[in-house]
């Protein structure tokens, strides 16, 4: 037999884009550590390579054509106007927008709180945040030895820096936007967030990655959440990509005793997208709601990769991932439920439920628990079907057209994920979003 | 039994060893060791052909590492593939033939070969190291025109039934311990009921591993033609030795139009001591094709023993309207490793599977649930309906559930439920206060939580099945 492809080369362009940011980031002063760190990660990454489809964790998904296409760096340009770009657009909120992966503060408002630090990354490196910046970045997450995470690590351009003073409640939503416009074809956006939440501090955060259609761009986001004892963090990631965009995300979250964290991760969009999801419950007591929503349809690929690490006693944790899918759409579903030895106590759920439309929409779906200890609750399942025909005749009988039923059953079987969405216009502009999927 | 047997000694009954003369090979594995077993058991060119092609594919290949289980390097070339009783006559005439003591081995093990046991009720074929000692109520089996025998008898009386047959479900290359057993299989059992014979008796298999150093490798082939049925049951034991002993099986079942086949395990080869020193690997590999309409395989399985157990019973559900069923439980205690689990492949329309796995994990074992729902796109119509779940006695064990759901078409309803969670304190407490006492009420809720599986089973293997979770919690809890 043929020795098996495990792994692929890191592209040959890819040296040049580092090369590229590098000489950039010399040209504006980015500090010594920070092009040493770049350096560090491109070797890693090139050192294990990008995976087949023959690694566990990429096992239904085939990144060949994401590493096949060419792509550019962010170039600094001015758009006049990009309200049009945002469908959920939402009053009352602090607002960060990035187009084609810079920094745009002509388009963002931000309304200063006192103990609320925001600053994009590249004025946090400059001044007074860069050490506590540097410290952050230089911390080793569950993660960093994923590809994608290096790539970030080597190539990221544009970012925030959000830092909750303890005891803080922020009063405004931090809404971070990172829209594509299209008019730089191919480029390339690798987002670096990370959120510092104090002991007792409330946030509520908002990262939406949004493309005009036709923008074949590729996102390669890492959101990094340290949060601390008591502190209560709602962070919701919104991804409604152009169907032409590649799309990968990584999430990590570190929870310390007694604090609660909500994550949704709802998506809509691009071509293929992988979420990877980590979610550490290291302090005592930690309450985690993670929900996901997701419809595709057309030839889309999502891939959730999800990983509950409950270290300590007492931890709480609640997963409920629902989606749609039609045409050809892929889904995969990986969650993982860790329980560490000492984790006693420990209450995980689990659920991902499947819709499909279409004939021809494939789900692969893999809840998985591992537990090591025996003082614990767990429960996962998984679902998938298709709309109960009984449903759809009664609807028709009562005088809806087939289609309209259809849509109305889809929407239901998603709401209990979007009714969790406490953030009422938040919760209505995601409601809205859901609409477009709908054709309206 | 020797004084340095410790607490697992007293769990494992069946740990002696019988002195009987037998005619063993050298150790190591070369094509040389393949053609003399093959000519030891006088059979047919294709199946030397079949297994050098088995073993020249297994040459090159890695040995897979990918379960959730951890286990030093096995060496290939420090086991004897060979062991056989003697005097094994080429062709047992009679039982009367076989050594007294081979016999009483059976005796002391609960399974009476003897004919004037033939009231039991249940056919039994032998297995005893390599070869197959004896089969009972063949003569019966025989007027319905039923073929139940050794696999090497088989090889050598119906040729054609077993080429046609052997590695259609199982390919000598399925994956590296199906092509090791292809190579070196050396007995097994062999059962064919023809169109439309319902096996009047439960056919059963017991194989025992007795020599030091060898490795059992046996191949079980059952064929059920348009609208048979039969149902059959395995089991299995070995003696306490420290070192580690390879059992790498293979089964295939074949059921066509209308037909039936129930398989039954209880396995209880030697766990190894509490330290987990010794025992057997049971890395086996099972699988059924639902090849005909309305056809329908069940595996229940009963894994209470072996130091790790590596296998997945599988059906392949080819025919429209057929039904795969699994039926489960794994007990591990001491520092026993199980990575053990189903596939169900649904390829034909309103094909139906139902998976229920319990798992019960004590002490220091490690126990995982891995199984895979498939269902293809022209599965139209498909259902699966899956139940693992977990419990755990100890706060050192390690349950895990690892199931992959594959679904490609829309007509599917596919369900996975799972939980995990330690024995309730509160019925604990409830019957400890009704005069039970611990143990007992652990045992009570165990047979409890495996119940949905027990009731799988034939009658006296539910029995036994029961008996045998008791001892082994015996020296679990407490």
């Amino acid at each position: 037999m043929n020795a098996v492809v495990t792994r692929l080369a890191v592209p040959d362009g890819y040296a040049g884009l580092l090369a590229a940011v590098l000489r950039d980031g010399a040209g504006r002063g980015e500090p010594e550590w920070l092009a040493t760190r770049r350096h560090g990660a491109f070797d890693r990454l090139r050192a294990m390579g990008f995976p087949t489809t023959r690694a566990e964790d990429w096992k239904y998904t085939n990144i060949r054509s994401l590493l096949d296409a060419t792509f550019t760096l962010p170039r600094r340009e001015p758009v006049p106007e990009v309200k049009s770009l945002i469908p959920h657009h939402l009053e009352d909120e602090n607002e960060l927008i990035f187009v084609d992966g810079c920094y745009a503060p002509e388009h963002s408002r931000f309304e200063p709180e006192s103990g609320l630090h925001v600053v994009s990354l590249e004025d946090g490196l400059r001044n007074g945040d860069g050490e506590a910046l540097r410290q952050r970045l230089a911390e080793s997450l569950p993660g960093d030895d994923s590809p994608f995470v290096c790539l970030n690590a080597a190539l990221s351009g544009c970012g925030v820096y959000v830092r909750v003073d303890r005891g803080v409640t922020v009063s405004k939503r931090i809404h971070l936007l990172f829209l594509t416009t299209g008019l730089q074809p191919g480029v390339m956006v690798s987002p670096r967030v990370v959120v510092d939440v104090g002991a007792g501090a409330q946030v509520r955060l908002a990262q939406s990655h949004i493309g005009r259609s036709g923008a074949a761009a590729f996102t390669n986001v890492v959101t990094d959440l340290h949060v601390g004892d008591n502190a209560n963090v709602f962070y919701t990631k919104v991804q409604s990509e152009a169907p032409e965009a590649y799309h990968c995300s990584f999430v990590r979250s570190r929870q310390a005793a007694s604090s609660v964290v909500t994550l949704l991760d709802f998506t809509i969009g691009a071509k293929l997208a992988r979420n990877d999801l980590y979610a550490g419950l290291d302090g005592e007591g930690a309450e985690l709601h993670l929900d996901g929503l997701y419809a595709v349809r057309g030839r889309q690929l999502v891939d959730h990769h999800t990983t509950v690490d409950h270290r300590v006693p007492r931890g709480l944790s609640r997963q409920i991932y629902k989606g749609i899918l039609n045409d050809s759409a892929r889904v995969v579903f990986n969650g993982k439920v860790l329980v560490r030895p000492g984790a006693k106590l420990t209450d995980g759920y689990q659920i991902n439920q499947n819709l499909l439309l279409s004939r021809s929409a494939t789900v692969n779906t893999k809840p998985q628990l591992e537990i090591a200890n025996d003082d614990v609750k767990c429960t996962h399942g998984a679902t998938i079907g298709q709309i109960n025909e009984d449903q759809v005749f009664y609807l028709q009988s009562r005088g809806i057209a087939k289609d309209a039923a259809v849509a109305m059953l889809s929407r239901a079987f998603v709401e209990d994920v979007l009714f969790l969405v406490h953030d009422k216009p938040l919760q209505e502009s995601l409601r809205a979003l859901l609409a477009t999927y709908f054709g309206k | 039994m020797p004084d340095t047997m410790t607490s697992t000694a007293d769990s494992y009954k069946y740990g002696f060893v019988t002195a009987v003369e037998a005619d063993t090979i050298q150790k190591g594995l070369n094509e040389d060791v393949i053609r003399l077993i093959s000519s030891k058991k006088q059979e047919p060119p294709f199946l030397l052909e079949f297994r050098l092609k088995a073993y020249r594919w297994w040459l090159e290949q890695v040995e897979p590492r990918w379960a959730h289980v951890t286990f030093p390097p096995i060496d290939y070339q420090a086991i004897r593939y060979f062991s056989a009783p003697k005097p094994a006559k080429p062709k047992l005439g009679s039982l009367s033939e076989v050594d007294p003591e081979v016999l009483a081995t059976f005796e002391r093990l609960g399974i009476p070969l003897g004919e004037q046991k033939r009231l039991s009720g249940v056919a039994v074929d032998a297995v005893f190291d390599s070869v197959s000692v004896g089969t009972t109520h063949k003569e019966v089996l025989a007027k319905h025109g039923i073929v139940f025998c050794s696999f090497s008898e088989a090889a050598r009386e119906h040729p054609a039934l077993v080429e046609s047959y052997l590695g259609s479900v199982v390919p000598f290359n399925d994956n590296y311990f199906a092509a090791l057993n292809s190579a070196v299989f050396t007995d097994g059992s062999f059962v064919f009921i023809p169109k439309g014979v319902k096996c009047p008796m439960d056919l059963s298999t017991y194989f025992r591993i007795n020599a030091a150093e060898t490795g059992q490798f046996e191949r079980t082939l059952i064929i059920a033609e348009e609208g048979a049925s039969v149902s059959y049951v395995e089991g299995c034991t070995a003696p306490m030795r420290d070192e580690n002993q390879l059992h790498a099986a293979v089964v295939e079942l074949i059921a066509l139009d209308d037909a039936t086949v129930k398989y039954s395990t209880v396995q209880n080869w030697y766990p190894g001591d509490q330290d987990g020193k010794g025992g057997i690997y049971n890395f086996v590999t099972k699988r059924g094709r639902c090849a005909g309409r309305n056809s329908k395989i069940s595996w229940t399985q009963v894994e209470a023993g072996a130091a790790i157990t590596w296998k997945y019973p599988s059906v392949i559900l080819k025919g429209d309207n057929s039904v795969g069923e699994f039926y489960s439980v794994a007990l591990t205690n001491h520092c026993m490793q199980a990575d053990t689990g189903t596939k169900m492949i649904h390829l034909g329309r309103n094909t139906r599977s139902t998976i229920v796995s319990k798992g019960i994990a004590c002490e220091r074992s490690r126990n995982s649930y891995r199984g895979l729902v498939r269902i293809t796109p022209g599965a139209e119509g498909a259902r699966n309906y899956s139940q693992c779940d977990s419990m755990l006695v100890g706060d050192a064990c390690e349950a895990n559930t690892f199931p992959y759901i594959e679904v490609g078409n829309n007509t599917a309803v596919v369900e996975h439920e799972a939980t995990t969670s330690k024995i309730s304190a509160e019925q604990l407490f409830y019957l400890q206060s009704r005069g039970l006492d611990k143990e007992a009420a652990v045992s009570l809720l165990v047979n409890g939580f495996c119940k949905d599986v027990f009731k799988t089973l034939p009658l006296e293997f539910s029995v036994e099945a029961v008996r045998l979770l008791e001892m082994k919690l015996e020296s679990s809890v407490g």
